[in-house]
């Protein structure tokens, strides 16, 4: 133990704003939450832990994603500058930075391994110990608090679980699941997005072939409303009774939002370069001007990246419009 | 007495009995989440309930200095009030009245009652460190204050965990420089010799 004290730390910080560590002490668990300037701990007696739940969370895949999306939007772009665009030298390196900003924190990432979220019961607290948010430290963790909690409870054996069994699974029964609030929710948002979704995929075909001011325009107040409905879906459908299929969808569109949103600026990114107005020399409406001197019929790229994007808002669309007729049926 | 079932943390619906201290992770039948779970005697003892305190049914007998109508069942360890058994807490094998308690959790007697500590030594580190890089103009004044503090809290206990006084030692010698700096130009520049 170190300097003599009676705590020794456990592996493992983290914490959403102010950050949490674990400490073993002689005869019970101290929670430390640094706030800064002061400190504010919590106890765990051995005696009344009951139990440790290490639950695996997805943020290990949506980061990996994240940044396995946007590293492979940077290291595209990076090739197509390189040799296509004919980026100078320092726009290069800029972008170099970029991309290595994205696989430094994929590769930080699949080495800190799997997260996890451990929540500790006892009699009176569901208490979680956001510290612990990797399964390898976890784990780590856990054995070193699971020997302490044992040396002073003793082990739980299979038979005491299986003695018990039936009064612990007693409680599990469906009927005494606490109930699922479902709000009354007509699906406005998700229609209006889906609906949406299909006019955007006609803006980007006659956009991508046909120069006009008033078509950005209209654009950009789409992808707005776009952005509106998708947050009113989101929230909505969380209590409502929809599919799984639906709510799918949903996230699917907010994917796809956020994909055209990056491409999009990279796209401008790529106009500015091309039209030699760099960083600091330029303003919104060199912006707009570039924009609009474009369309994506001019190059090949371009005009890919458009039709792509113009078939998944058809199929997002599409596939939006059928469930929800469906689900309109179910909840007439 | 029942033994209380344990909810998964993301659905809140009771984990099954087969879950318990189960090999490799263990899917939740509601949120089909992964997880597992390591469970000890406790989990399988049914919640204690606290105990109400008995009615005075007999006349003479001692009450509760906090509830009269309450038998005493023993005197406070510390200020030796008698106590009902709703008024007895018992802490570290002594048997204590609330007030007490409350007392000893203010003056920092209790120590497994201390929840918070201010970390003086990382705010005389602060006023010492943090104005010379951010507003070096302000570091006349705040130089003082920072060795004020780590002064006037070198003894007082810092944080529970282990901590040195390096953190004091640096906002001292730190505080000390700009003072002696803050002085010899104040000097100069009386005396007309700082342009």
């Amino acid at each position: 133990m170190a300097h003599g004290s009676e705590y020794m730390r456990l592996p493992g910080r983290g914490g959403s704003f102010y950050k949490q560590s674990l400490w073993l002490g002689p005869d019970h668990l101290l929670s430390v939450t640094n706030r800064g300037y002061s400190e504010d701990y919590k106890r765990f007696y051995y005696r009344d832990v009951r139990a440790i739940q290490i639950r695996r969370t997805s943020a290990y895949a949506v980061i990996n994603v994240v940044c396995g999306a946007f590293l492979m939007i940077c290291v595209v772009v990076q090739l197509l500058g390189a040799f296509l665009w004919g980026w100078t030298e320092g726009a290069q390196v800029a972008f170099a930075l970029c991309t290595g900003l994205f696989a430094t924190l994929c590769l930080v990432n699949v080495l800190l391994g799997p997260t996890c979220a451990v929540h500790l019961y006892t009699a009176v607290h569901n208490e979680s110990m956001p510290s612990l948010n990797r399964l390898r430290s976890a784990d780590k963790a856990t054995r070193l608090l699971r020997a302490k909690i044992e040396s002073v409870q003793g082990a739980l054996t299979r038979e005491s679980v299986l003695q018990n069994a039936g009064a612990l699974d007693s409680t599990t029964a469906p009927d005494v699941a606490p109930p699922v609030v479902v709000e009354p929710y007509n699906g406005n948002f998700h229609w209006s997005l889906f609906a949406l979704l299909l006019f955007n995929s006609i803006l980007i075909v006659v956009g991508a072939f046909y120069r006009n001011p008033m078509l950005q325009i209209v654009n950009t107040v789409v992808y707005l409303a776009m952005g509106i409905c998708m947050i009113g879906a989101l929230i909505r459908q969380r209590k409502s009774s929809m599919g799984k299929g639906l709510r799918r969808l949903a996230w699917a569109s907010t994917v796809y939002i956020w994909f055209v949103s990056v491409l999009g600026s990279f796209v401008a990114m790529f106009i500015l370069f091309e039209k030699g107005l760099r960083p600091g020399h330029y303003d919104y409406r060199d912006v707009l001007r570039a924009a609009l001197d474009r369309v994506p019929s001019d190059s090949i790229p371009l005009l890919v990246l458009a039709l792509f994007s113009a078939a998944c808002s058809l199929a997002i669309g599409l596939a939006g419009f059928v469930l929800m007729m469906q689900y309109r049926r179910e909840n007439r | 007495m029942e033994v209380s079932a344990i909810l998964c943390s993301r659905c809140q619906h009771p984990l099954p009995a087969a879950a318990f201290n189960a090999t490799g992770m263990t899917a939740c039948a509601y949120c089909a989440s992964l997880f597992r779970l390591i469970a000890f005697p406790a989990a399988l003892q049914p919640v204690e309930q606290g105990k109400p305190g008995e009615l005075i049914l007999i006349d003479g007998e001692a009450g509760c200095f906090y509830h009269p109508e309450k038998k005493a069942v023993l005197p406070c360890d510390s200020c030796g009030r008698f106590l009902c058994s709703l008024c007895d807490v018992e802490m570290n094998g002594e048997h204590l009245c609330p007030p007490c308690i409350e007392s000893g959790k203010k003056k920092g007697r209790l120590k497994k009652l201390e929840n918070h500590r201010i970390r003086y030594d990382d705010v005389a580190l602060a006023l010492a460190i943090l104005p010379l890089v951010f507003f070096g103009c302000a570091s006349p004044l705040t130089a003082p204050i920072a060795l004020y503090v780590a002064v006037r809290y070198w003894n007082t206990p810092g944080s529970i965990l282990p901590r040195t006084k390096f953190r004091f030692a640096v906002a001292i010698l730190f505080a000390v420089i700009q003072i002696i700096g803050s002085g010899v130009v104040g000097y100069l520049w009386i005396t007309g010799r700082l342009k």
